[in-house]
């Protein structure tokens, strides 16, 4: 019976496990690390993406616009039952507090008017409004808490035995007490009912107005100190943020591919352990197939054991970094993210599809091989493809490569031109590194032979792990690659914002005319600017604009992309217009072109483009006008820049310092302050990044050391030989430290130029596809070795503890073999 | 001089202990060729492994030309192996990613006795002239163990260890390997001590013992 | 096929339902504990001013709030025709609870509760509202012009005058249907019991202050699907305050208001519990006005059939008899799913009458 052979062909192979368990460890490994790393991303993205689709809100659906408050105004109780009762009950209130926690954590706590909330009920889901029932009249639970943010928290040690206590002036503790729940769009923060928070918060105000589906009364009936803003939600959500959740996703699928290349190395050095017995197995008359099919039986019973931990890890992995990541999109996008509600089942089944797919590909060469194996009967050595395949694949994508990039015209294609550009730096490696390791073994002394064995026995390491060290190149090609590019973004950011903030602190505020009049009565020879701001429209897409002082400081201060000689003139006539990087290539614009812009008023205004200005890290596209093209309307005068009036002994520092705290909502900051601020938001911005990096780094650098491990182990009888020839096995361990750092600065030192090349298209295509907005490639030699000695780190770090037992064992075990 | 006294070891084997080696105290002469035979698992290669300190006795001394060769620490041992001792195996003789000439050169390098004239005239003698630049996977079995004798031999070692030199060839090939490694060691003036289950092979040598129980008892030449 | 084979494979394919099994254990249960009917939101909470036979109901100013009792409301019905004959019974509630909790800005120890429905006879609109006392946007209040005022949010019953009637009552369900109605009465108010004094229970452990408008004359419009429809009909107002109408024994009530073609008005109340017995009680009033209360005695009434609605067997169908009147009425429902689906569900239907007099009206039936 066919199944019988399949299954007692099953039982050798698990009984082989005993034998070999590292290796198996290895492939179940290399499938959980794939699979939490997919699972991860989708999680993140899957969770953002529902959220912008449902335009979620804590607790809350359906949410895409809010009234606010203009400048300087607030939105009173009385405000909000007046609009209630014109017609508006499809508006929750909102009261937005922050706690400083004794470890300088900041906690958010919002509000809700969960009677306004209850009263919603068509138009929130069933599982909403049982939740929001439940927590209005649940009198016991003051606070609600999404659990992975109270896990965090936890973790973090700011909430203990779901106690949050925050020490306010040290005489006595404050505490709250915390009850989880994963509602709807919950994000990172409490959630407590408006009047809870009114109470323990005193200052408390109405933040603002979410309008739960569509405006009941017109933005004409709004009383004059309020507006309609809408918010990111749903397509525009999905629109702004899809460059960030695709390199997610790029970032997800480049540690899967490599986890596959890992996965197929460790099935190629099991599948090699097992020929002997397979081939016993064919003597006693089990056909080739039957043994395939049972490998592949093992591989679908690794698949399940390993998606379901995958899952698991995955799903830690993304409530770790979901609070990075939602902070992120906030801060970038405006959009709101709340915490994943995906059925763990559904990722399962999601991880289990992935698992199946990456191992079959995995498998695809080690059973081709196994089978060529299997049906000769001499232990001939498998035939090695010619060096000159490998040069020709590399020829053939980079030719594809730059194919792609001269038609390049869309994100998905620059994806592809980027797998080809890596692909071909695999073909590069796999040809170049015998001829160096060939040349590096030929110029070595005579006078040295362990050294020249070194060198030598490199090639043959090279020649039985070439997937691993492909695998390894990747991860290096595309450290090197991103750490390159976010360099130069930091680099380009850092010049671009250090230059362009010329004054010397800034205020923020809602109350203006407050600070002003504070400012003139206190320091008046402090000399503030007010920078404008409103909404406009080019082409019916939103526009951000901006006024712009025109002192020669000022003047000095802008960078500029391109700008017309007289770009100074034509401004300060109101003929010339600045416009930013991102509005020139999203549209196609150039210097001297015309263009039309509709003011917030709806009044239509003709420029000529006088510059095209630098603006990093603004996903808007956005306009400067000089200050007398602005009225002055209430809205959009919250930034005020500040200098000392040339020749005053004013103190911005003392101004700092004598700053009362009494205006609400108002912030201000000296210039160097908010630099730091601006960078530290810039690293934590790409922290998730260097995150998927690092473990991308390792993951490849863990498999390559086990792999040559592994074949050390295969390597005992040369071991033996050295050892019975007297060279210590100090000697040997250090050997085997050399030729590994021999073989990563070979890897390195190939995967430099197309990690070079790797950044160049991030900056140039990618970049400039997803934000319009590019910037010089830097070529920093300290972040460069950085990487370098990073790679061989994770390398000599994997590989050392295992080299140094084995390097403990007595040479008798060694020798016990070389007479079997 | 090899001289062993009150050797004892024994390997454990679950709860059992087997005794391989039981209080032997022997000498063996300098410059001589000793073949030791014995019924498999009777102790051979373990003696041979004791003789080159890659193993210690549960008891009991080795003084290899005054050298108390069981007192070595781990660094001394590896100093002792590299240069007084030259090793033939039944297989893997050879490193398999360096050429023959570089294989011959290697210990010969290593203990920084290199003479290229003196190994040429090895290679003269053994005739492998021929094989000097191929790698060792491309050779025969005989061919390889050639080879390996010459690689033993290189560094001008006092003593050599074959364990089951002819092993894995035929018996013409045997016949051959095991005549050159005679005369070479008698013409080099080196110690040989050979394991071998066979016995026209250990009647070539000048003391034939035979391992067993533990003992090592002298055989006639003429004896099998 | 080996035994050990099938294992290994059946564990394997299984697995995701293992998963499954995982998930939903981990699943948060929403679980209310519920203490008598509906909560125990109407129970003798040990809070609120009781009610005492004998106090006078004193109009128009028992119109208003009564913040020192427990719970309170001002409920109307109404069963609106258009030209073609077509029914559209209407509901329109407004409740208060006192939740006697501190005052702050957003709470001054009132709650309220508003209930919105309007049917046809192929679906039906309801829509529940909440609010604070404190915010302003609900509650029962004469405006400064002195007119009679019960609202939450954009629902408005404003009278011309202190008095309930004439008034406009205007609201929507779910912004999909509008009403839009005059209001309008010249008959006097109906005082229950013993002179609004209306005991709950045999052993009068429970009582509340009511009385009713049944005389209510409705004119105006209801919007649908952005058709204005002109409709009329009767209508009939009850209100009711009390701090203690239940206890946790109370399984529910059934209550009916019916208008006889003869003109003649009928409530009836029955208030079912686990230990006393059915209590029915009620009020017959004349087409001049005249009350006349009604016993358990004068009362026979029985549901002929049971109705599964949302879970619940429902006696929509009633004989109802009261013989000394010669009234002997079948009951039975506009159209059987007329729930109330909301925090606290109950049933509010129109029914049509047949026997000895004909008419409409409407039933009520809670804790089934």
């Amino acid at each position: 019976m066919k199944l019988d052979a399949i299954w007692q062909t099953l039982t050798v192979i698990f009984k082989g496990y005993k034998l070999y368990p590292f290796r198996v460890f290895l492939v179940a490994l290399a499938l959980v690390c794939a699979c939490a790393g997919l699972t991860s991303v989708y999680v993140l993205n899957e969770t953002a993406k529902t959220s912008y689709a449902n335009q979620s809100q804590p607790l809350l659906n359906g949410v895409g616009r809010a009234i606010i408050a203009k400048n300087g105004e607030q939105i009173s109780v009385e405000d909000y039952a007046a609009l209630r009762r014109a017609g508006a009950n499809n508006l929750v209130a909102v009261a937005q507090n922050r706690l400083e926690h004794s470890s300088d954590q900041i906690i958010e706590v919002l509000g809700l008017d969960l009677y306004a909330m209850m009263s919603l009920t068509s138009l929130l889901s069933e599982p909403d409004t049982q939740q929001i029932s439940q927590l209005s009249f649940n009198n016991s639970s003051r606070y609600f808490i999404h659990p992975d943010h109270l896990a965090t928290l936890t973790r973090e040690g700011v909430v203990k035995n779901n106690e949050l206590i925050i020490d306010k002036d040290g005489s006595f503790p404050f505490s709250f007490s915390l009850t989880p729940y994963a509602g709807t769009g919950m994000g990172n923060q409490l959630i407590g009912d408006i009047e809870t928070v009114f109470d323990d918060f005193p200052l408390s105000t109405i933040s603002y107005l979410l309008v739960i589906g569509e405006m009941r009364i017109k933005e004409d009936a709004l009383p004059e100190h309020l507006f309609v803003r809408e918010l990111n939600t749903g397509i525009n959500a999905e629109e702004l943020t899809e460059s960030f959740h695709l390199n997610l996703l790029a970032m997800g699928l480049l540690m899967f591919v490599v986890c596959v290349f890992v996965m197929m190395n460790a099935l190629h050095l099991m599948m090699m352990k097992r020929i002997i017995n397979f081939k016993i197995l064919r003597q006693l008359g089990i056909s080739r197939l039957t043994i395939i099919y049972a490998c592949l039986i093992e591989l679908i019973g690794i698949a399940l054991i390993a998606s379901f931990f995958g899952t698991l890890l995955g799903l830690e992995l993304s409530s770790l970094l979901s609070p990075a990541v939602n902070q992120t999109l906030q801060g970038l996008y405006g959009v709101y993210v709340g915490h994943s509600n995906i059925s763990l089942l559904q990722l399962f089944v999601n991880a289990l599809a992935a698992c199946l797919i990456g191992g079959l590909v995995a498998i695809i060469l080690p059973l081709r091989l196994l089978n060529q194996r299997m049906a000769i009967a001499v232990t001939d050595s498998p035939s090695v493809p010619s060096n000159y395949l490998w040069l020709g694949g590399s020829l053939v994508c980079l030719g594809l490569t730059g194919l792609l990039l001269w038609l390049s015209d869309g994100l998905v294609s620059a994806f592809i031109m980027l797998a080809c550009l890596l692909f071909a730096g695999c073909f590069s490696l796999l040809y170049l590194l015998p001829i160096l390791i060939n040349w590096v073994s030929n110029i070595t002394p005579v006078q040295y032979p362990l050294l020249k064995w070194s060198n030598s026995d490199a090639l043959r390491i090279s020649r039985k792990s070439s997937i691993a060290f492909c695998a390894f190149f990747l991860a290096v090609a595309a450290n090197i690659g991103m750490n390159l590019m976010v360099n130069s973004f930091r680099v380009a950011t850092e010049s671009w914002i250090t230059q362009r903030l010329n004054a010397e602190a800034y205020i923020y505020t809602n109350q203006t005319d407050d600070v002003i009049s504070w400012l003139h009565a206190n320091y008046p020879q402090i000399d503030i600017n007010v920078r404008q701001a409103e909404q406009g429209k080019f082409h019916q897409q939103s526009l951000q604009i901006r006024s712009y002082p025109q002192d020669s400081a000022d003047q000095l201060a802008m960078q500029f992309d391109k700008a017309s000689q007289q770009v100074w003139q034509l401004f300060a006539q109101g003929k010339g217009i600045l416009i930013s990087q991102q509005l020139a290539f999203a549209n196609n614009l150039s210097l001297g072109q015309s263009i039309q812009i509709e003011r917030h008023s709806g009044h239509k205004v003709n420029y000529i483009i006088a510059g095209i200005y630098l603006d990093y890290g603004n996903t808007q596209p956005q306009v400067l006008l000089p200050e007398d093209a602005f009225e002055k309307s209430r809205q959009g005068r919250k930034i005020l820049s500040l200098n000392k009036v040339p020749g005053s002994s004013a103190s911005i520092s003392a101004l700092v310092s004598d700053f009362p705290t009494t205006f609400e909502q108002t912030q201000i900051i000296i210039t160097e302050d908010l630099l730091k601020l601006s960078m530290q938001t810039f690293d934590k911005t790409f922290v998730i990044t260097n995150g998927l990096n690092f473990i991308t780094l390792f993951v490849a650098g863990f498999s390559l050391a086990t792999s040559i491990l592994v074949i050390d182990i295969d390597n005992r009888p040369q071991r033996a030989l050295l050892r019975s020839m007297g060279v210590s096995s100090l000697a040997l361990f250090k050997l085997s430290l050399v030729q590994l750092t021999l073989l990563s600065m070979f890897i390195m030192v190939i995967a430099a130029p197309f990690g070079f090349f790797l950044s160049w298209l991030l900056i140039n295509v990618v970049n400039l596809q997803a934000f319009y907005w590019i910037y010089p490639l830097i070529v920093d030699p300290l972040k460069l070795s950085i990487v370098f000695v990073m790679s061989l780190a994770v390398l000599l770090a994997t590989t050392a503890i295992p080299a140094a037992i084995n390097a403990k064992r007595r040479p008798i075990e060694d020798l016990l073999c070389l007479n079997d | 001089m090899i001289a062993l006294q009150n050797v004892c070891k024994s390997f454990q084997d679950g709860d059992v202990k087997h005794a391989v080696i039981k209080d032997l105290s022997l000498s063996f002469p300098q410059q001589s060729s000793i073949s030791i035979t014995g019924a498999s698992g009777s102790g051979k290669s373990t003696l041979l492994h004791l003789l080159a300190a890659l193993d210690t006795p549960d008891s009991g001394s080795i003084i290899v030309d005054d050298l108390k060769i069981t007192e070595l620490s781990t660094k001394q041992a590896d100093e002792y192996r590299k240069h007084y001792l030259g090793f033939v195996f039944q297989r893997f003789n050879l490193i398999d990613c360096l050429s023959v000439w570089d294989n011959l050169c290697f210990s010969a390098r290593l203990t920084k006795r290199f003479d290229e004239d003196y190994i040429d005239s090895l290679v003269q003698r053994l005739g492998i002239e021929d094989l000097k630049h191929k790698l060792p996977q491309t050779l025969s079995g005989g061919e390889q163990q050639r080879v390996a004798i010459a690689r033993a031999l290189a560094h001008k070692p006092k003593l050599i260890l074959a364990d089951e030199p002819t092993g894995n060839l035929d018996d013409k090939n045997s016949e051959n390997v095991v005549q050159l490694l005679f005369e070479l060691c008698e013409t080099l003036q080196t110690t040989l001590i050979l394991v071998t289950h066979s016995q026209p092979i250990a009647s070539s040598a000048k003391l034939h013992y035979c391992l067993r129980d533990g003992q090592l008892h002298p055989q006639s030449r003429d004896t099998g | 096929m080996p035994k050990r084979l099938i294992i290994v494979l059946a564990a394997l394919l299984l697995s995701p339902v293992f998963v499954w099994v995982y998930q939903w254990l981990q699943v948060d249960k929403v679980t209310e504990t519920a203490t008598g009917l509906y909560g125990g939101i109407f129970d003798d909470v040990n809070a609120g001013q009781q009610v005492v036979r004998g106090t006078p109901i004193i109009l128009p100013e028992d119109h208003l709030s009564h913040n020192n009792f427990a719970v309170e409301w001002w409920y109307l019905t109404a069963n609106l025709f258009d030209q073609a004959g077509n029914q559209y019974p209407l509901q329109w509630t407004l409740f208060r609870f006192s939740d006697f909790r501190p005052k702050s800005r957003w709470s001054n120890g009132q709650q309220f509760m508003g209930h919105g429905k309007i049917s046809n006879a192929q679906n039906t609109w309801f829509e529940e509202r909440f609010a604070r006392g404190a915010v302003g946007n609900a509650g029962v209040k004469l405006n400064p012009s002195g007119q009679f005022s019960a609202f939450i949010d954009d629902w408005l019953w404003l009278s011309d005058t202190e008095d309930l009637f004439p008034a406009t009552l205007s609201f929507s369900v779910d912004n999909l249907v509008k009403a839009k109605l005059r209001l309008n009465t010249n008959m006097s108010y109906v005082s229950h019991g013993d002179k609004g004094y209306s005991a709950k229970f045999s052993d009068d452990s429970h009582a509340s202050m009511y009385y009713s408008q049944p005389f209510i004359n409705l004119a105006g419009t209801i919007t649908l699907a952005d058709k204005e429809i002109n409709v009329s009909g009767e209508g009939w107002f009850d209100h009711e305050w009390s701090s203690r109408l239940s206890d946790q024994n109370t399984l529910g009530w059934d209550w009916f208001s019916l208008h006889l073609d003869d003109g003649q008005k009928l409530m009836l109340y029955n208030v079912r519990h686990r230990t006393l017995a059915d209590s029915w009680f009620g009020s017959l009033i004349s087409a001049q006005g005249i009350k006349t209360s009604l016993t358990a005695a004068d009362i026979f009434a029985k549901p002929t059939s049971f109705t599964p609605i949302e879970g619940q067997s429902l006696p929509l169908n009633w004989q109802l008899t009261i013989p000394d009147h010669q009234i002997n009425l079948s009951v039975s429902m506009f159209k059987p799913d007329q729930m109330n689906i909301g925090r606290f569900s109950y049933y509010e239907g129109a029914v049509n009458i047949k026997g000895s007099h004909t008419g409409v009206g409407f039933i009520e039936l809670t804790g089934y």
